[in-house]
């Protein structure tokens, strides 16, 4: 089965910023892939050329086989998108939120409940978004991402802001996506949480992968983690 | 076959049911109902020419200029509502359906903004009273189709706007056009003006059509469908525009918004207009710096408007004051919505965080839209006194009494309300300046006030 993401000689400049070098990996069915790196090492500018917000200046990105520069919504469909400060309409609910993810993703309304209940939000369904905590609009962001079953979920920094029980809650509804034959791509920069259900790390500093390896090879990420580069390079 | 439903119509109806904002359809109107009396002997002054050739000629120019105000306010609030719309961030997240969500959009704005033409058409009720219901209904028409047509072509030169600037063909034409800004962001400032080029053009036929039809050619009503017409065709381009170009803009968006920044030099960070008079004042400091970097077009704007001053202080006519106190009072009164805009772009913590006295915030705020202001006025005050001499004096320092005024209540209430506050700015400062426009046409004017000149 061929990958449901594939990054190729990706890069980003902002002026003479360059944010991302030359970024390569690929996600395959029903993978669980964390994306790490200290801050500003380019995970954020990766995750938006991934998800169709910002234009390469170099390289290319495939999700489930659809170009994201030549056709940025046909790639939207592909993908479950949880951004690491997710927007929401303030006077809808959750529920409604999520009914209307549905509903713009074509998928069915009977999995509301059920993502709901997923993401940990049964009882405070239908509570007004403006009145939730940040914690509990990245559970509404990521059960409108869940509610179509995409053959991708994407999500930047998700698990920040969320208290311990939240984010195993979460992280586990993730486990269970990929179990499903949804494939995972978690950008973060706590490496725990990738311990126990992550296949693969990918690590990026300084807007280059510095390792692509299995999780059994946490610990030489951690070591890498420890002496990245910082900052990112400046362009010629 | 029912028409599927439109799941972002359904959306923006619970949306607006559930934050009503009524208030701010019915307080431009009726500020309109309460400027119009103040306003008529200067915008509506060919009303006093008797009947006949006279009047139609002024219906004409007056009918121009609302519709060139519909179609400039319009072309920013389609900008507004589809490519910089808080609905933008929120649908990033999921794929959408182009034309759909245009539609809904389009909706949307239709019904918010139905407030212009219908302000306009109580701006005119003069001329119902006083040249009777078809001059009237034909005005209202003209203004009307203007705002019809900059809805439909808005959409479509917005639309078209991002294809421009995502395209390498006309990569040389924007870089000659874009000064300082980054040639994808050329593409979006110069939107607004070729929309409002365009249903300008297009209000100019549809005016003169009105003065024949009134002057008695039966056929000259016909004109008054070219702005509809023309906004018909935008509306028609718009559809096919939105199916490649709506979630294009994001990315074309994040690009403009990272070029700016990056294009801002450490050097261009530390120098901000009229910095030199904030010193010791960290207020005003903070203010002047928020306001540099967020509202650096107001700044510069102000000496553009200063050009109309100039030309109404310029002027020979024996009423050159009352044209500086319209003029100038009103670009002068406009610059009351700056405090707002700084006050929505100050977080609501901050000053309770750094612990500073709410009264030191108003005066910052205050003293920013005053000098923003000063732009429109001092050239206008250069060529009065190079023109006129001292006479000139009097009606400016009356804008500039009256403006600091309004510019004082902005500023109190943008701290109390915020970015709402331009809600309840705009219509006061509008009907300030009828009051300054009728001060200056009447016999309360300053020169009876103030013993003559």
């Amino acid at each position: 089965m061929s990958d449901v993401l594939v990054v190729s000689g990706l890069g980003r400049d902002f002026g003479r910023v360059r944010a991302v070098d030359t970024i390569s990996f690929t996600v395959a069915p029903g993978e669980f892939v964390g994306l790490v790196g200290p801050n500003g090492a380019g995970k954020s500018t990766t995750i938006k050329l991934l998800t169709a917000q910002l234009l390469p200046t170099r390289g290319s990105v495939t999700v489930g086989g659809v170009d994201v520069v030549q056709d940025p919504n046909g790639a939207r469909r592909q993908l479950g998108y949880v951004p690491e400060d997710p927007k929401l309409y303030e006077y809808l609910s959750a529920r409604e939120m999520v009914s209307f993810a549905a509903e713009l993703r074509g998928a069915s309304t009977e999995n509301v409940e059920e993502v709901l209940e997923l993401a940990g939000l049964g009882a405070d369904a239908d509570r007004l978004i403006r009145e939730y905590s940040q914690g509990m609009r990245r559970k509404t962001a990521l059960a409108c991402a869940l509610v179509s079953k995409p053959p991708l979920l994407v999500l930047d920094e998700a698990l920040n802001g969320l208290d311990p029980p939240s984010a195993a809650r979460v992280v586990a509804a993730l486990a269970e996506a990929c179990r499903g034959g949804q494939s995972v791509l978690l950008s973060t920069h706590v490496l725990d949480t990738l311990e126990k259900v992550a296949d693969r790390i990918v690590m990026v500093a300084a807007g280059r992968v510095l390792a692509d390896v299995g999780v059994d090879d946490l610990d030489q990420v951690r070591d890498l983690f420890a002496h990245a580069p910082k900052r990112s390079p400046v362009t010629d | 076959m029912p028409e599927p439903r439109n799941p972002y119509r359904h959306v923006f109806a619970v949306l607006a049911r559930r934050a009503p904002q009524r208030w701010r359809w019915w307080l431009p109107v009726f500020a309109s109902a309460l400027a119009t009396p103040l306003a008529k002997p200067v915008l509506l002054s060919f009303l006093s020419y008797g009947g006949g050739s006279a009047w139609i000629a002024g219906l004409e120019a007056v009918t121009v200029r609302l519709g060139a105000l519909m179609a400039a306010a319009m072309a920013l609030h389609t900008y507004t509502d589809l490519v910089r719309s808080p609905d933008r961030p929120v649908l990033d997240a999921h794929p959408v359906e182009p034309r759909a969500l245009l539609r809904a959009i389009a909706l949307r704005t239709a019904r918010n903004r139905s407030y212009l033409p219908v302000a306009a058409a109580v701006v005119l009720l003069p001329v119902l009273q006083q040249a009777g219901v078809v001059p009237w209904l034909g005005a209202v028409a003209v203004v009307l189709g203007a705002w019809l047509s900059a809805l439909g072509v808005g959409f479509a030169v917005h639309l078209g706007a991002v294809w421009a600037g995502l395209s390498d063909g006309l990569a040389k034409v924007l870089d000659a056009v874009r000064g300082d800004n980054p040639r994808m962001q050329a593409a979006l400032i110069y939107a607004p003006g070729l929309a409002l080029l365009l249903v300008a053009i297009s209000v100019v036929f549809s005016s003169a059509g009105l003065s024949y039809a009134l002057s008695g050619r039966a056929d000259g009503w016909a004109f008054l469908l070219i702005p509809p017409a023309l906004g018909l065709a935008g509306w028609a381009a718009a559809g096919p525009l939105s199916e490649r170009y709506y979630v294009r803009a994001t990315a074309l968006l994040t690009e403009v918004d990272g070029l700016v920044s990056g294009a801002a030099t450490a050097e261009e960070d530390r120098a901000v207009y009229l910095e030199w008079l904030a010193r010791g004042r960290p207020e005003l400091l903070r203010q002047l710096r928020q306001g540099w970097r967020s509202y650096r077009p107001w700044a510069l704007g102000a000496w553009g408007l200063g050009l109309l001053g100039v030309l109404a202080a310029w002027s020979a006519e024996p009423d050159v004051e009352a044209r500086l106190l319209s003029v100038v009072g009103g670009c002068f009164v406009f610059f009351a919505l700056l405090p707002p805009r700084l006050a929505a772009g100050d977080p609501v913590w901050l000053d309770e965080a750094l612990g500073t006295r709410s009264g030191a915030v108003d005066r910052a705020r205050f003293t920013v839209g005053f000098l923003y202001a000063q732009g429109a006025l001092v050239p206008a005050l250069a060529a009065g006194l190079v023109r006129h001499g001292r006479e000139v004096i009097l009606p400016l320092l009356a804008v500039e009494v009256v403006g600091a005024a309004v510019m004082f209540a902005a500023a109190f209430l943008a701290r109390r309300q915020r970015e709402r506050a331009a809600w309840l700015v705009g219509p006061i400062a509008l009907v300030v300046w009828a009051g300054l426009t009728f001060s200056a046409s009447s016999g309360l004017g300053l020169d009876a006030y103030f013993g003559g000149k």
